[in-house]
């Protein structure tokens, strides 16, 4: 049941916005909950690589006096990686296109992660 | 961690042979008397060396009667797994301790020359005897100090990976989480 929210969530927020390419749910232990990955995407190591880019995130934003870290915000050459906490368990990843309109998957995403967190 | 392998490799890779066991056990009684004084010198030795005086200010007594606790163990009880394990458990003391491990290597190298001393003194007259007790003794300080080496390694990297997590903020299930991804990628 849990699961099926989770991934309803996922499927919701990949629809809003066709610059969202694919998202993910796991817990800050790095273990994937639920997931809208493109196929040959290793969901361990999604999930793994988030909780700890967020951790470090955390970690970043105390350490330089920015406060309670609110999103971690990666850009390659394909994309983004939007990595944001989903209650004080669970962490969010959005993959974006590299031409994303970033403020409307800014709002799409918290949503998604305040959504989330009833869940979890 | 595999103490009882460790032991085994160690003891195997410096040639430390059962027959050689047997034979520290039986000089046992002869060196005890000199191992004191052997202590003793090596204290003499550290005090002397500005960066190894650091480690000794105002526990020189009690780091004396721990090193001769070890130095007679050497000859007087079974290089079993325990003893091993207690070994271990030494080399990750130094490492919190920060003592550097070039030290280590230092002391056997400054000890056995000493216990050469001793040895020549005793067997000298015997010069099979001598062969197999120096040999025995060159195998004894070889294995102490693999198996120091080897806890300096281990404790080193769990020390740094501490370090490395408490200031990243990442946890140690994280941190396991993350191992089991990349081995299996590594494994498929």
């Amino acid at each position: 049941m849990r699961s099926e929210m989770l991934s309803s969530i996922l499927s919701d927020l990949n629809g809003s916005s066709a610059d969202i390419e694919a998202s993910a749910v796991l817990s800050t232990d790095g273990l994937m909950i639920a997931s809208m990955l493109p196929s040959g995407m290793d969901e361990d190591r999604v999930g793994a690589m988030s909780a700890a880019m967020l951790s470090l995130g955390d970690r970043t934003s105390e350490e330089l006096a920015r406060g309670a870290l609110e999103q971690v915000l990666i850009k390659g050459d394909h994309g983004y990686i939007l990595m944001t906490h989903a209650g004080k368990d669970a962490v969010i990843t959005v993959l974006a296109k590299p031409n994303a309109r970033l403020g409307l998957i800014f709002l799409d995403v918290r949503r998604a992660a305040e959504n989330i967190a009833k869940i979890i | 961690m595999d103490l009882i392998k460790i032991n085994r490799y160690c003891k195997q890779f410096c040639d430390l042979t059962l027959e050689k066991e047997q034979l520290i056990q039986t000089i046992g009684p002869d060196l005890l008397p000199y191992l004191p004084a052997i202590t003793e010198a090596f204290y003499t030795h550290l005090l002397a060396i500005d960066d190894a005086v650091v480690f000794l200010e105002g526990r020189v007594d009690s780091l004396k009667k721990t090193h001769l606790d070890w130095l007679s163990s050497l000859f007087t009880k079974n290089l079993d797994d325990d003893f091993a394990a207690h070994l271990y458990h030494v080399g990750a003391v130094h490492v919190r301790v920060e003592l550097p491990a070039d030290f280590v290597t230092g002391a056997i190298t400054f000890l056995h020359q000493k216990l050469i001393h001793v040895v020549v003194y005793l067997y000298g007259n015997d010069s099979v005897k001598l062969l197999n007790v120096l040999q025995a003794i060159n195998s004894l300080f070889g294995y102490n100090l693999q198996l120091m080496q080897l806890s300096y390694q281990q404790s080193m990297v769990t020390a740094e990976l501490a370090r490395f997590l408490d200031i990243t903020g990442i946890s140690h299930k994280l941190f396991s989480n993350m191992v089991a991804a990349y081995d299996k990628q590594a494994t498929t």
